[in-house]
């Protein structure tokens, strides 16, 4: 059995065509650059002959006590803690789980540590650091709690702290698997986070309860996609079921169990959610046709879709706009959810950047990643010449916008 | 003679020990540092370095058994180190045209190459290391985790991201080509 999918296969073939390994011509130059270096005494690598501990415990114990450093060490600790938590009073104020808020810190991770930076001001801080090799920060919709994933040296387990790093949790790993750090998700009530993972190509979403600290598997026929939790209460959630060629969305509700299919007006090719409004009582999808994506927008009451000329759209945090890329010309355009043109925002593009787009909370951006991890904040409003610059405070990354109260 | 013998005797100096390794493992690593660089000249620098620390560094080198992952590591990081190098300098642009897809039977064969092969560029140079270690040397993450000196978990997420990130690359390039086959884009 060929434990990979068609894609990694697919991968595995080309990496050994490309590969194609051979003895290189500088084997000889090398052999005689190596014969006239100088190999380091064996006597300077200490480890080699002592473990390491005993060798880290030594010098700590050579060293005398750095009194002064410690007092100064100590002092900084205190004034950077009585700033912490005057910063962290500025901001207890929550943010509406739902609908557009106001625009907080970025947080991103670096070496295994978790920052914030603050766009407002540039400033940066570290939130989370340590030995454990943190990363995929993602702020609550209320913008007052942060889950990330901790390597623990076997499995990336799941961890729920307050905003500012503190009071951390370790969730459940109950049938956890490769996780896909991008695709962590809180739900709408600050209760529930998903996520998608797995092994073998088959991904499954898991479900931690942050409340709680347990994690399970959604027991659902999940094919592909992003998960879109379901507004108001954030008790179900939208996703892609199906067999390939034959998709449909569907929504699985935690509290019955049941999995509902949604009404994609007969497309079944290449369905994707797309989002509710912040109401929801409407619902998009986007889905694949002759070469071209399309965006939908279905209101539930009546059933009635709405098309949209928006490739994989994206809703807003009001639920009014979607961007999406432009079919037709290529690069990013903004439609309002009930209207029939796609305003450009971006000059068409060929290499891919501008395919991971979101909205801030506030929606006055939308921010964009290029393929190669460059990241620019682009004007809903264009114009289509706007400056694609990174902002220095992105320049670390930054894929989850803190929302805070306006 | 095994290769522990050999590390042992190379780590005391005995160069044509060392020569041995160097011939049992050049042409797959060159292989992989031309995969993670994407430049031939690159590549050659990248492992010329890896291989004379390795000479250089290898008394140091406490378990033999471990020599793969270590010389792997040195691999990797050099070229790394190479692509930070060449960020430095101004970039060169491939001007070479790209070939609109084949039509034909074996039209999806050989239009996923290039597309591979473009996407395999636009992602970072680290997510092609740990592709390259995993797909191509095939490293279980254990051992991809220990060649990079990273946990476990952390070089499963890693590797599912730049999975994800090279299907994202590989989409946007058919979509932006028109030549979308029915994808699995999110």
């Amino acid at each position: 059995m060929n434990r990979y999918d068609p894609f990694e296969r697919d991968i595995t073939m080309w990496l050994n065509d490309a590969a194609s390994p051979r003895m290189p011509d500088f084997r000889d130059d090398l052999l005689q650059r190596t014969a006239a270096t100088s190999q380091r005494p064996r006597w300077s690598f200490p480890e080699r002959w002592l473990p390491m501990t005993a060798i880290t415990a030594g010098r700590r114990a050579m060293r005398p006590v750095p009194w002064r450093t410690i007092g100064l060490l100590a002092l900084l600790v205190a004034l950077l803690t009585a700033g912490a938590l005057i910063y962290a009073g500025s901001r207890s104020n929550p943010a509406p789980m739902l609908g557009p808020a106001a625009n907080g810190l970025v947080s991103y991770d670096i070496g295994g540590d978790i920052y914030t930076v603050d766009p407002a001001s540039g400033t940066r801080r570290p939130i989370i650091t340590g030995e454990p090799q943190d990363h995929a920060p993602q702020f609550s919709l209320d913008g007052a709690r942060l889950f990330f994933l901790r390597g623990d040296g076997k499995l990336d387990v799941p961890v729920v702290a307050d905003s500012d790093g503190r009071n951390q949790k370790v969730l459940g790993t109950e049938g956890l698997a490769l996780i896909d750090p991008g695709s962590v998700v809180w739900s709408p009530d600050g209760r529930t986070v998903a996520l998608l993972g797995g092994s073998d190509g088959a991904m499954r979403v898991y479900l931690a309860d942050t409340i709680t600290g347990t994690a399970w598997v959604a027991p659902i026929p999940y094919l592909d996609g992003k998960i879109y939790w379901r507004p108001p209460d954030g008790r179900a959630f939208m996703f892609t079921k199906g067999t390939a060629g034959h998709d449909e969305l569907a929504v699985y509700s935690l509290d019955t169990g049941r999995v509902e299919v949604l009404d994609t007006n007969g497309i079944t090719t290449n369905v994707r959610g797309s989002g509710w409004s912040a109401d929801g009582t409407r619902y998009a999808f986007h889905y694949l046709i002759n070469n071209a994506s399309f965006t939908e927008v279905v209101d539930i009451a009546t059933g009635t879709p709405h098309s949209l000329p928006v490739g994989y759209g994206e809703l807003s945090n009001d639920g009014r706009l979607v961007v999406g890329m432009d079919p037709g010309r290529g690069g990013l355009c903004v439609i309002p959810v009930d209207g029939s043109t796609c305003t450009a925002i971006t000059e068409p593009f060929g290499d891919g950047w501008g395919w991971y787009y979101r909205w801030s909370p506030d929606d006055t951006s939308i921010l964009t990643s290029r393929i190669d991890g460059v990241d620019f904040v682009l004007d809903p409003d264009g114009p289509t010449t706007q400056t694609q610059t990174q902002p220095s405070w992105m320049a670390d990354g930054g894929n989850s916008w803190q929302r805070v109260a306006r | 003679m095994d290769q522990q013998g050999l590390v042992e005797r190379a780590g005391k100096g005995d160069h044509d020990a060392f020569a041995s390794l160097v011939d049992a493992s050049l042409a797959r690593l060159e292989a992989v540092a031309r995969l993670i660089v994407r430049d031939p000249e690159l590549a050659r620098d990248a492992v010329q370095d890896a291989y004379i620390r390795a000479w250089r560094d290898l008394p140091g080198l406490r378990d033999p058994q471990r020599f793969d992952a270590w010389l792997h590591r040195l691999t990797v990081n050099a070229c790394l180190d190479a692509v930070r190098k060449r960020r430095r300098r101004p970039i060169e642009v491939d001007l070479s045209p790209i070939s609109p897809p084949v039509i034909g039977d074996e039209s999806g064969l050989i239009a996923d190459r290039d597309l591979i092969e473009r996407g395999f560029r636009r992602i970072r140079p680290e997510q092609r290391a740990i592709i390259v270690l995993h797909y191509y040397v095939g490293m279980p993450f254990s051992a991809v985790a220990e060649t990079l000196d990273i946990p476990q978990g952390t070089a499963q997420s890693r590797l599912h991201r730049a999975m994800s990130d090279l299907r994202a690359a590989i989409a946007a390039d058919e979509a932006a080509a028109g030549t979308v086959r029915g994808g699995v884009i999110a």
